[in-house]
């Protein structure tokens, strides 16, 4: 019965919001690699403004995604022993293998995609000029059909490397078998699959604003297949979620009634989920996506929700005592080590670098950027 | 017509025998090497084990407070607890349903196939290769937590003062100087012991041989070594789902007699075997 008994007297929920908001950071990475890169592969010509943006938003969540573990680390300062005495056979050292391979990956596609516009603006006299000058390299004959070959090789690439680097998020929570809920290869899945949903919706939100700030319009039906595709994975979403809550109730195991205390707990962050799954699968067949407030209403939805179903899958698994005694509840601090303030500090910081990298690369490509008398160069 | 079927049903039988042995040794080849590769077997001498009956603690919390003055442990986290549990049980004489109550000690199990060692990923926990006691680097500890969650006793925590992981030693500044775990040595029922098996002169053996042996989520496969006497056909209680599991089992030679033991230990079931 809750309440009526003690749990293990070490027993904390030891991952709260840092590592939800990890979790969400890197299914955004991941899926708004993997949307750039395709449409970059296939060249959608109408989305290339997007791809560009996608672009952005995946180098500013690649230095801010690992920020949330190292924060949440009790000895941040030791993170650096990570590679110096790596211990090949934790989920850990593999984290750092990934990213650093996406890392250096997304490197390499942003010079050869952003070489052309670096030249361009060296021209220029003032601050991001400079940066950009010495981003070039000293290249100075750019061919832009040899550059595109090789930003199409670093984009095919970089679409494996992202899908294992969001995979090995759900990876980290499968190998603690001993946690009811988490040791369960149903997760990776889930992972995976609602990454491509907050990816797209992220790289759409990010779009659509964009444009308007710069009072640029942008056409829904430029977006549809953008949308369709979100819409979709929200569906497998649903699929693989129903998949493992079902398995989790047929299964009936000892830790059955302590689960259903934890989702009873959590009842609101699973009523986000399914009902905002359920919200931007109906919505991209629908006539929301036939109007641009429709399309912003459906990629924040679902940007919110894949919030929630990290939440569901990172919190109620660890407020489970593993002496089967009950649930503890998370304790969320305002302000201080893993606070909610940490958390909103990232966001910021994740604001601040995305418009850092366009104020360096340029929000269009230089051969796009109108000259001083209106023409396009 | 019965013939046929007769022959039929004895070839399917027949093939089915064969598809179970072939099944059987293929896996009883195939674990124990995949039980090798994950730690190497212990080098050293000694190999401590604690055997905890259940039958005879009081719940006094002794050995809770002897704990916390031997490591000195902050406000709020336990190396070591008891816990209560209330078993209800059909009496077979009587046909009447009783509650009866254990006091069941709780520490680090100091596995065999430690999760806590293989997730860390700085080695900061280790297992020593010597006595097998998995112990902590603090100074090297980054604080992931990493290993908490893998640990499926729940013996980690956060030292609040340390800000790093900590955790049961089964006091290995006292066992390396010849004396007992705090703990063992303030229990006054002795329903707390520690001993080396190594040493076939240990009275650990006694204990081993003449009673049932039961280990806690043997299903998690980390070969724990603290055994417990007196939680068998305990039914009702979230000591781990699997009683059907096996654990693998656990060999050496004692050098008294020079005859080969082995003990299978699973939840519910007396597993010490004598091999003739």
């Amino acid at each position: 019965m809750e309440g009526m008994s003690y749990t293990l007297p070490n027993h904390i929920v030891e991952w709260p919001v840092l590592i939800v908001t990890y979790t969400f950071f890197t299914g955004i990475l991941a899926g708004a690699t993997v949307i750039s890169a395709l449409v970059y592969l296939f060249g959608l010509k109408k989305l290339e403004q997007m791809e560009r943006v996608g672009h952005f938003l995946c180098l500013s969540l690649m230095f801010v995604a690992p920020l949330a573990p190292l924060f949440d680390l009790t000895v941040p300062i030791r993170g650096f022993m990570v590679p110096l005495n790596a211990n090949f056979t934790s989920p850990i050292v593999l984290f750092f293998i990934l990213w650093t391979g996406l890392f250096a990956v997304m490197i390499l596609k942003s010079y050869f995609l952003f070489r052309r516009d670096f030249v361009e603006r060296a021209k220029g006299e003032d601050f991001f000029g400079k940066i950009a000058g010495i981003l070039t390299f000293n290249a100075k004959n750019i061919n832009p059909e040899e550059d595109d070959k090789k930003v199409k090789l670093w984009a095919k690439v970089s679409i494996p490397v992202a899908m294992f680097f969001s995979a090995y998020v759900g990876f980290l929570m499968t190998t603690m078998h001993s946690v009811p809920l988490w040791g369960t290869s149903i997760l990776l899945l889930v992972i995976l699959i609602s990454s491509m949903v907050s990816g797209i919706g992220a790289v759409i939100l990010f779009y659509v604003v964009g444009q308007r700030i710069l009072g640029e319009k942008v056409e829904p039906e430029e977006l549809k297949i953008p949308v369709l595709v979100m819409s979709v994975f929200a569906g497998f979403d649903l699929f693989v979620l129903f998949t493992e809550y079902v398995s989790e109730w047929y299964w009936n195991t000892a830790e059955w009634h302590l689960i259903a205390m934890a989702l009873k707990a959590n009842f609101l962050a699973y009523l986000i989920e399914i009902g905002g799954l359920f919200y931007v699968l109906i919505g991209g067949f629908t006539s929301l996506r036939k109007s641009m407030n429709g399309i912003i209403r459906l990629s924040a939805v679902s940007v919110i929700t894949v919030y929630a179903v990290r939440w569901t899958v990172v919190i109620p698994a660890q407020m489970i005592d593993k002496g089967g005694r009950g649930i503890v509840y998370p304790h969320i601090k305002l302000i201080g080590r893993e606070g909610i303030t940490e958390v909103i500090s990232l966001f910021f910081l994740l604001f601040f670098l995305f418009f850092l990298f366009i104020a360096i690369a340029g929000y269009k490509p230089a051969h796009e950027t109108p000259t001083e008398g209106g023409n396009i160069k | 017509m019965n013939q046929v079927q007769k022959k039929t049903s004895r070839k399917s039988f027949l093939k089915a025998i064969g598809v179970g042995a072939v099944a059987t040794c293929t896996s009883s080849v195939f674990k124990p090497l995949r039980a090798e590769r994950n730690f190497p077997p212990q080098k050293g001498k000694n190999r401590y084990v604690f055997v905890v009956d259940v039958r005879k603690c009081i719940g006094c919390d002794a050995c809770v407070a002897a704990c916390k003055a031997e490591r000195n442990t902050p406000l709020g986290v336990f190396n070591t607890w008891v816990e209560k549990w209330e078993i209800g049980f059909t009496d077979s004489a009587t046909g009447e349903t009783k509650v009866k109550v254990l006091n069941v000690p709780k520490l680090c199990n100091h596995c065999e196939n430690p999760p806590c060692v293989k997730v860390c990923p700085v080695y900061a926990t280790f297992r020593d290769e010597k006595d097998g006691l998995v112990l902590q680097r603090y100074d090297r500890c980054i604080g992931c937590r990493l290993c908490k969650q893998a640990c499926p006793y729940g013996v980690r925590y956060i030292d609040p003062v340390m800000m790093v992981m900590n955790k049961c030693t089964w006091c290995d500044h006292r066992i390396r100087n010849g004396l007992k775990p705090a703990c063992v040595d303030v229990c006054p029922t002795d329903a707390r012991n520690f001993g080396d098996i190594a040493n076939s002169n240990d009275p650990i053996w006694e204990l081993l041989k003449e009673n049932s042996i039961q280990v806690l989520k043997p299903e998690e496969g980390a070969k724990p070594r603290v055994f417990y006497i007196g939680l068998e056909n305990i039914e009702g209680i979230h000591i781990g789902s699997g009683s059907e599991t096996v654990h693998p089992g656990e060999v050496w030679t004692d050098t008294a007699d020079g005859k080969v033991y082995t003990y299978n230990v699973s939840m519910q079931h007396n597993k010490y075997k004598k091999e003739k």
